[in-house]
């Protein structure tokens, strides 16, 4: 017979204890997901109280309404996505960050391969790191978080066409930096 | 590669931060709804035992008991049937070999101690039975001894009636 800690293994049973106010499920469900969960609201806000203010009001929102949790996607995917929302919440509340602003073009489009320029990952993460919020949250979900413009255009609150076009100046802004990085200026 | 394919390949060294984890979940616990899982269970948990004992309960008198009793019961019925036809007709017969005239006592006794094994075998099986009322293996064996008592004290008396009536015919043919 299964004991308790080999059934909360299983996400439906942990789910279905959640449901119940299961403290111990409820933990069991945090510890999987809260250092995954931080980096992203990390990522997003740059400032670590901050992320971890998106990961309390996040699972806070998790814990209370598992139960309209419905299976329709996973139960990680769930979670990011409200991780996701709080965070660009505090961004938007704290910094008063506008997803429509256009900022400053980049007039030389500069394609290259990582391979060429041997960039390593600390690099490309310095370098979206030094991003606006506006295009780092825009790269982050994206490139890192995984979602399509549909679903960054819900997030943000913005439409399609301004996440694509968001997206295309973010990422001309991330290849700038690189390039400054590897030619000096 | 291009820094799309690069980041993706890459991505899990994106989570590259650590924090204190229970720092924040003890800031979460507190705003939490009161556990009430540890209360249903325990609720249920009786329920269950009570149900459990209940049901044991029942099962026993009812259940397990009453069908105990009942198997008891049949087999207890299905001896008594044995007895009644079987025992009976043999008492009869055995009666009527006690008051026979036809044959001298001794062949009478010598008779009955060849039926000594037989017999014997009788009181084994009902003793058996008395263990084990649903043994219906012996109690069939039981029915096959008193067949072959029964059918051993016809023979033998039915004999004696031959020979009576042979007597009897002489005793016609000496007064012709």
């Amino acid at each position: 017979m299964k004991n308790t800690v080999d059934l909360l293994n299983d996400e439906k049973v942990l789910v279905e204890r959640c449901v119940q106010q299961d403290r111990k499920a409820q933990k069991r469900l945090y510890k999987r997901y809260a250092r995954k969960m931080y980096n992203v609201a990390y990522r997003i806000l740059r400032d670590d109280e901050s992320a971890q203010d998106a990961l309390q009001e996040g699972f806070l929102v998790v814990l209370r309404d598992i139960s309209s949790f419905r299976g329709d996607s996973s139960l990680s995917t769930w979670i990011h996505r409200i991780i996701v929302y709080k965070s660009i919440n505090i961004l938007k509340r704290e910094k008063n960050v506008s997803f429509e602003k256009v900022e400053s073009e980049f007039s030389e489009p500069f394609e290259f391969t990582v391979d060429e320029y041997k960039i390593s990952i600390d690099q490309i993460k310095e370098a979206i790191a030094s991003l606006s919020d506006g295009y780092r949250t825009i790269i982050n979900l994206y490139l890192i978080e995984g979602y399509d413009h549909t679903e960054i255009s819900e997030i943000l609150g913005v439409s399609e066409s301004t996440s694509r076009s968001q997206y295309h100046r973010g990422r001309k802004a991330l290849q700038q930096l690189l390039k400054n990085k590897f030619y000096g200026h | 590669m291009d820094i799309n394919d690069y980041i993706q390949k890459n991505k899990s060294e994106f989570d590259d931060r650590d924090f204190d984890e229970n720092l924040v979940w003890n800031r979460i616990e507190k705003e939490l709804p009161p556990p009430r899982f540890r209360i249903i269970p325990l609720l249920k948990r009786a329920a269950i035992a009570c149900i459990i004992i209940i049901s044991a309960i029942t099962l026993y008198q009812y259940g397990y008991y009453e069908g105990s009793n009942r198997m008891f019961n049949e087999g207890l019925s299905e001896l008594n049937a044995i007895e009644t036809y079987y025992g009976q007709k043999y008492e009869v017969l055995k009666s009527s070999l006690e008051n026979n005239n036809t044959y001298e006592q001794t062949t009478k006794d010598a008779f009955l101690k060849t039926m000594e094994v037989l017999e014997l075998e009788n009181i084994k099986l009902k003793d058996r039975l008395n263990r084990n009322i649903d043994d219906e293996k012996v109690m069939m064996a039981l029915v096959e001894n008193y067949k072959e008592q029964i059918q051993a004290l016809e023979d033998f008396l039915g004999k004696s009636q031959m020979d009576k009536n042979e007597k009897n015919d002489d005793r016609e043919y000496l007064s012709l």
